[in-house]
């Protein structure tokens, strides 16, 4: 499995576009993926448990995946958020 | 009382309220045989395929009305139907409990509404999407919808929340005599479907459906934008009227002083070539030809598109049908694919050239090929500066060749560019020697030069068409077309108002084109006006710093009374 930890830049967090620009991203890999913030964790595939999450700017997310890509995965999904999902932090 | 929102769609009505109230959401339940289970499953998931075609439909059309960014929220909806605490949640519960599929759909969205109330409030809006996409599944599961059902007889205001676009398709809308509506802006379906049926409309009004009673009279004013209900007798207008149509009008029309502009119609639909004829218009000056793409993205064929593009064009012959190229993001050809961080910035029309290049190649031969035997010209979009139009011009090069050695008849129409991007505003003479027309899209040029998304509620009032900013641009480009001496046009909703077509007509355009809905006022507006009044008005008004419709509308009374 890995892991890596990563913040929410976006000024909205995990909002609905943040948060189905990642269910696609995710969906793209075998690996099953896991988010969690505190003590909550969500499947990573599912848009409904992300906007559960409710990770609000400025929150650390850990990013979990097991499977093949799982590597990739990760790279992949913590860029995606760490770029605050192309949108710009508001000025 | 007087409620105030967009002016979508000109003309005064006065007429009876029909307010339109969703009805409430009725759930069956049943409860199943084991035997039963998988077939329940089954028709679930079918309903939930059908839910996800529908919204991908949905969001390709929205994505080309009202932008990218409002788009996206389907994207949600159609994750949401194949999300495990969604659609795997429901499927298990037919299984678990022996329920039928609407019952386990509904246990579902009770549980994730509690869930989204305890989470932050931002998320908490998410349940409308819930209960959007929970009605689209029942509603295909065989359920009631919401219906609508006018009132035969006299013609209705129709106040209603939003219409659906299912809603819309519906209605009888010979029946309606206007269109009010509590949500929307000029981008709405709602707006679009208003403008292309003539009808008067005012969207974005917030509060007409708890504010107007049902029956009220009410008077809906499409130009200025304001409902009223009861309003004081002296300001009633005509009562809603059947159409007395008298013939077209033929040719160009005419200022007061004699100088001839040239008004061709926008076309969304092929079956808008009828309004087109009707409204007098010399051709079709913009047909958005996205809507002939399919809801997964699929193109016709290039036979299919050449009778197409055929038969338009011999409906408005003599005078030309104006096909501008496929105007898409990558989403709209593969629903799935991300779009980009900011679509209004990003990969759109011919950027999509090397990702997507049969699209283009499809439509281009077949425009080639139509333009052998009708009057037919290719309107590009976003061409950003001579770039784009060597590449434009070496594929077109390429493709006749690619039909020449087919041994198919083939001839070169005018090929002109849409000014739209500022750079390419600024660069206009340039691409003047290089196209054979320009066309200023004056609805994106505004966007980008003023930065303003006019279809965000939140900035939209920062859109303005009459910013000195705007109207140098648009001055600049009349001399530039002047200098490469090519035919300049004006196709957005510019031309289409009032004191827009008069500002353009004084900066020197001399072709416009607009919804055929509008064409026939402008030519009223044209016949009334005088081209050294305008000239004279956009002389005085472009010394002004802070110029709007109104201050100009001011400044030429003032020139036409000889102040």
């Amino acid at each position: 499995m890995k892991r890596k930890t990563v913040r929410v830049v976006n000024s909205l967090g995990f909002h609905a576009r943040a948060a189905a620009k990642f269910v696609a991203e995710a969906s793209r890999f075998d690996a099953q993926i896991t988010v969690c913030l505190k003590d909550k964790q969500m499947d990573g595939k599912s848009i409904l448990g992300l906007l559960l999450l409710a990770a609000p700017c400025g929150s650390s997310l850990q990013i979990q995946a097991s499977g093949p890509d799982e590597k990739e995965a990760v790279r992949s999904l913590a860029a995606l958020v760490a770029a605050g999902f192309g949108e710009a932090p508001r000025s | 009382m007087k409620l105030s929102g967009f002016a979508i769609a000109p003309g005064q009505v006065l007429g009876k309220a029909f307010v339109f109230r969703r009805a409430e959401r009725q759930v069956p339940f049943r409860s199943l045989d084991q035997r039963a289970v998988s077939a329940e499953r089954e028709r679930l998931q079918t309903a939930f395929r059908g839910a996800q075609s529908e919204l991908a439909d949905l969001r390709a059309r929205l994505s080309h009305e009202a932008g990218e960014a409002h788009a996206y929220l389907f994207d949600a909806q159609i994750l949401m139907l194949q999300d495990p605490l969604f659609a795997g949640r429901s499927l298990t519960l037919i299984e678990e409990r022996l329920i039928g599929a609407e019952w386990a759909l509904s246990i579902v969205c009770d549980e994730l509404r509690r869930l989204f109330a305890r989470a932050s409030s931002v998320i908490a809006e998410r349940s409308h999407d819930l209960d959007d996409v929970l009605d689209r599944v029942l509603a295909l599961l065989g359920g009631t919808k919401g219906d609508l059902v006018l009132p035969r007889g006299q013609k209705v205001v129709l106040v209603c929340e939003d219409l659906k676009p299912s809603e819309a398709a519906e209605i009888d809308w010979s029946l309606v005599g206007a269109l009010v509506a509590d949500h929307g802006s000029p981008t709405h379906h709602m707006a679009i479907l208003a403008r292309s049926r003539s009808i008067p409309c005012v969207l974005g009004v917030r509060t007409a459906t708890t504010q107007v009673p049902s029956e009220a009279l009410v008077l809906v004013d499409g130009d200025q934008g304001f409902i009223e209900t009861n309003p004081p007798p002296q300001t009633r207008v005509e009562p809603v009227r059947e159409s007395t149509r008298t013939g077209p009008p033929e040719g160009p029309a005419r200022t007061g002083d004699g100088d001839e502009i040239i008004l061709r119609a926008n076309i969304e639909f092929p079956s808008d070539i009828e309004a087109v004829r009707e409204s007098g218009a010399m051709g079709v000056g913009l047909f958005r030809s996205e809507y002939l793409l399919s809801r997964q993205g699929r193109a016709p064929s290039e036979d299919a598109q050449l009778e197409i593009y055929r038969t338009l064009a011999l409906a408005v012959a003599p005078h030309p049908l104006t096909v501008r190229t496929f105007d898409l993001g990558p989403e709209d050809l593969a629903p799935a694919s991300p779009s980009s961080p900011n679509p209004a910035l990003g990969l759109r029309a011919f950027r999509l050239l090397s990702r997507a290049g049969d699209y283009f190649r499809t439509q281009l031969r077949a425009l080639l090929r139509a333009a052998d035997e009708v009057a037919i010209r290719i309107l590009f979009p976003f061409v950003g500066g001579v770039g784009e139009a060597v590449e434009i011009l070496s594929l077109i090069e390429e493709l006749e060749g690619e039909l020449q050695r087919a041994g198919r008849a083939f001839r070169r129409p005018p090929l002109g560019a849409m000014i739209e991007i500022p750079s390419a505003a600024l660069v206009a003479e340039s691409l003047g020697r290089t196209f054979d027309y320009l066309c200023v899209g004056t609805n994106d040029l505004i966007q980008y030069t003023l930065a303003v998304d006019r279809a965000d509620p939140r900035v939209g009032h920062l859109y303005a068409p009459f910013h000195p900013g705007v109207v140098r641009l648009l001055g600049g480009m009349v001399s530039a077309a002047r200098e490469a001496t090519v035919p300049l046009s004006v196709c957005g909703e510019m031309a289409a108002s009032r004191e827009g077509a008069l500002l353009l007509v004084g900066l020197g355009y001399r072709e416009l084109s607009m919804a055929p809905s509008s064409l026939r006022q402008i030519r009223h507006v044209l016949a009334a006006s005088r081209t050294d009044h305008l000239e004279r008005a956009v002389a005085l008004a472009s010394k002004s710093d802070s110029l709007t419709a109104e201050s100009f509308a001011a400044t030429l009374l003032s020139v036409q009374e000889g102040r």
